[in-house]
């Protein structure tokens, strides 16, 4: 069974319920997930190619001073990233974990299949008719 | 790029050798043999293509420039070689699960460490 979350006609659906990122640029938080903690950061969004936007860091102290590609839908996990427009931890640990799960679930069906056609490989001997 | 590829295939005919030879794919949860053609470039630049035969429409199948070397989940052999097809595709199948055992415990780690912190 295909996983709901990640399936391309549930992500249509999703999307009446998400902000969508127009013209202007706004700030935004940015939450990440570095070595197993949620880490938060403040910056300015705006749109940018194929159907993505950019977030740029306000905190110059950190080395990186790059532009980050993240989701144009707030709350949608892109990149490692989500962004969502005021402070929320506990929302977004939320968002990261039903994410990690969706992935988890996603690789074990993956998994399943391979293990099918090892097992298929070990046992029968039979050749596809062509 | 696939599109260049096949341009250049089909401007330099002198460029490439063909072989007949055995394709091995897995189709249908069954192995598959399919005789046919492969083309090799001499410059060794591009990989190799497969043209299949016989068939009703000229079919082809990217696959890799060395014999018993599996890309693009297909292996070609210029012999008929079905027990080192198996041992090949079986060594893959493994190789995946593995990969994807890795993977799962990364995404499992985070998991964890996310709902322990938490608490």
């Amino acid at each position: 069974m295909s996983n709901p979350y990640l399936s391309k006609k549930r992500l249509k659906n999703d999307e009446k319920y998400h902000f969508r990122i127009g013209k202007e640029s706004f700030d935004v938080y940015l939450y990440s997930i570095r070595t197993g903690a949620l880490e938060k950061r403040f910056g300015n969004l705006s749109k940018s190619a194929r159907g993505h936007a950019q977030f740029v860091f306000f905190n110059q102290d950190s080395l990186c001073n790059d532009r980050i590609i993240v989701s144009q839908l707030e709350s949608r996990v892109f990149n490692g990233l989500l962004w969502l427009r005021e402070e929320n931890d506990n929302e977004a640990k939320r968002l990261f974990i039903q994410h990690e799960n969706a992935k988890c679930e996603e690789l074990k069906e993956k998994m399943e299949k391979h293990r099918q056609n090892l097992i298929l490989l070990q046992t029968t001997k039979e050749w596809h008719k062509a | 790029m696939h599109a260049l590829k096949m341009k250049t295939r089909y401007l330099n005919p002198a460029r490439f050798e063909e072989h007949p030879a055995f394709l091995y794919t897995i189709y249908q949860n069954a192995l598959r043999c399919q005789p046919g053609i492969v083309s090799l470039d001499k410059e060794k630049e591009l990989g190799g293509r497969f043209y299949i035969e016989p068939s009703v429409k000229v079919s082809s199948f990217n696959v890799d420039d060395q014999e018993g070397v599996m890309w693009n989940r297909a292996v070609w052999f210029y012999e008929k070689s079905d027990e080192k097809a198996r041992e090949i595709f079986v060594k893959y199948e493994q190789e995946c699960i593995r990969e994807l055992e890795h993977k799962i415990k990364g995404h499992e780690d985070i998991l964890r460490s996310l709902n322990l912190k938490g608490e």
